[in-house]
């Protein structure tokens, strides 16, 4: 059974509570589209990575069962912590290239396209990023990791960073010298300056350290959160596939194949000899959140698809092992168009229209 | 010891070298490394001090399907991207070698990596001797010819193994190669402009 199935209320009960103690200091971290646009791109990136995912196990377990060079004692609680610290390291390489290389930052870009910074931020998760992440793992595979306990460390670190998305717990002492915290992922989130490219790390601060890329979170300078290219949408679909499409784009745009090859595999900030750039330098004064109106019934709509998604998402993790693919398919499918449709319609004219009514 | 062992490690040697050499560019550097990986699991195995088969046949399939066209592509594009920057060379390299995962290791289908091995190490002869760098199309010449008499399984007597014709052909060509002068003329500047080397 998915670990997620356990994880998804668990993480529902943490933004609640962080939903709480923001009220309860009267700081507002949470608006309403954006944290229900989170909770739907990560019930779409589940729904799709079921599918993407198992790709990536089958792949594990091919590669492990062919190259595999060592046994290892799974009873030994060294194996897991070694294996872990090892997935936390590939993890950092995973997020780096994620950041640095276009192509892999069109799957990446979707986690970082809120402009909050709370605790369904973690939600947003890519629902592509699976055709890429499985080969930076794959020395796990030759070392010898059994699949479980691949799994198992894939999951620790993931849910792990769930807890570090928010902006209700300060800096944490000497835990921020080699972990990863809520203060130092809060410079991972911002496009400040001093923010871009920087603290990768999922579970250890270390890996950051050790390759340049740790920035402390400045106290005179609070991150803005967001990407500077920014989404303007509130659609989970849309969300997951614009800069694909952006690329595309550029790529036809571009004149010479070498410069074409760049758009593709160039640092997301690159532009065409002759191009506008993107701006050099972020300028906080300039910086306004994408907001749009919401209606009342649109509100109550979106509430509901996101609260029935997410049912039928734990009904899915809970009953997919006796899906024939076709179903998996047709489920995951369904799913991806509701949510598609959805955040469609939180920017139609008429609902936009009925919002000025 | 079988003879394996020695004609891999004089490629580990050679490889080591090439790959420390910091007026080579990164690609061939790179190249170089791999191979360099590579053969060191071979001395491994062929030593029987720690044989890692998995490993070494893993590490065989990338020298094959990332690190020879790799080594071509800085052969015939000397002021390419790939062959000056380090950024572009590993995702050269590391597309190459999901390629090489993917088709090899998981698909099983070994002729991809040899018949790719081979075009890279026939393009780059192709290359050098149209532009005229006879010592350069020798040494790929050399790797070709380890590559082919491995894959026609010819040995040397008792002495020599096809596993040992490919180890020092490849030493001997990545030798030639390696210290070609390709590329130290000026970014921008083709070696093979006007059909003769500018260097």
């Amino acid at each position: 059974m998915s670990p997620y199935l356990f994880a998804i209320p668990v993480f529902f009960l943490l933004v609640a509570i962080e939903l709480w103690v923001a009220h309860r200091r009267g700081v507002q971290i949470y608006r309403f589209q954006d944290t229900l646009t989170s909770m739907n791109i990560g019930t779409v990136s589940q729904f799709v990575n079921t599918i993407g995912g198992a790709i990536s196990v089958a792949m594990y377990a091919i590669l492990l069962e062919r190259f595999g060079a060592f046994t290892w004692d799974t009873s030994n609680p060294l194996t897991w912590v070694l294996a872990l610290a090892l997935y936390d390291f590939f993890y950092y390489w995973v997020h780096r290239t994620g950041h640095e290389v276009n192509i892999l930052w069109a799957a990446h870009v979707v986690h970082h396209s809120s402009e909050e910074f709370n605790m369904s931020t973690a939600m947003r998760q890519s629902s592509t990023g699976f055709y890429f992440r499985w080969v930076f793992y794959v020395p796990l595979a030759l070392l010898g990791f059994p699949l479980k306990v691949f799994l198992t460390v894939a999951v620790i670190d993931l849910v792990y960073q769930f807890w570090v998305h928010t902006r209700l717990i300060g800096r944490l002492g000497f835990l921020e010298l080699f972990l990863v915290t809520p203060s130092n992922h809060r410079v991972h989130h911002g496009q400040n300056d001093y923010c871009i490219d920087k603290n990768y790390g999922g579970i250890f601060s270390i890996w950051d350290r050790m390759f340049g890329t740790y920035a402390d979170e400045r106290a005179d300078e609070e991150p803005m959160y967001g990407v500077r290219k920014p989404l303007h949408s509130w659609n989970p679909v849309w969300g997951n596939v614009h800069h694909y499409f952006a690329i595309v784009a550029q790529a036809r745009a571009t004149p010479g194949w070498r410069n074409k090859l760049m758009c593709f595999f160039a640092g997301p900030g690159w532009v065409p000899p002759g191009a506008p750039a993107v701006p050099a330098q972020f300028e906080a004064e300039k910086f306004v959140r994408f907001e749009t109106p919401a209606p009342q019934v649109m509100k109550r709509i979106a509430l509901t698809a996101t609260v029935v998604g997410s049912l039928l998402l734990m009904y899915f993790l809970f009953a997919q092992k006796g899906f024939t693919p076709v179903q998996r398919f047709g489920f995951s499918g369904a799913m991806v168009l509701l949510y598609g449709a959805l955040g469609y319609a939180w920017l139609h004219p008429r609902v936009q229209g009925a919002a000025h009514v | 010891m079988s003879s394996l062992a020695y004609s891999d490690g004089f490629l580990c040697l050679v490889s080591l070298w090439l790959a420390s050499r910091s007026q080579s560019p990164i690609a061939l550097r790179l190249a170089c490394a791999l191979f360099a990986a590579a053969a060191l699991l071979g001395v491994l195995r062929f030593s029987g001090i720690y044989p890692l088969l998995g490993w070494h046949q893993f590490a065989s399939m990338l020298g094959a399907m990332a690190a020879l066209p790799l080594l071509a592509v800085s052969v015939i594009w000397p002021n390419s991207l790939v062959t000056r920057s380090t950024r572009f060379a590993w995702i050269f390299m590391g597309v190459m070698a999901v390629l090489g995962v993917l088709i090899v290791g998981a698909g099983q289908k070994r002729v991809v990596a040899d018949a790719l091995a081979v075009l890279s190490v026939v393009a780059m002869v192709f290359t050098l001797a149209r532009g005229g760098l006879w010592r350069g199309a020798l040494a790929a010449a050399l790797l070709l010819a380890g590559l082919l008499l491995f894959a026609a399984k010819v040995s040397v007597g008792d002495v020599l193994v096809p596993g040992d014709l490919l180890h020092i052909g490849m030493a001997l060509g990545l030798l030639g190669l390696g210290t070609l002068p390709l590329w130290s003329s000026t970014e921008g500047v083709s070696v093979y402009d006007h059909g003769a080397p500018v260097v």
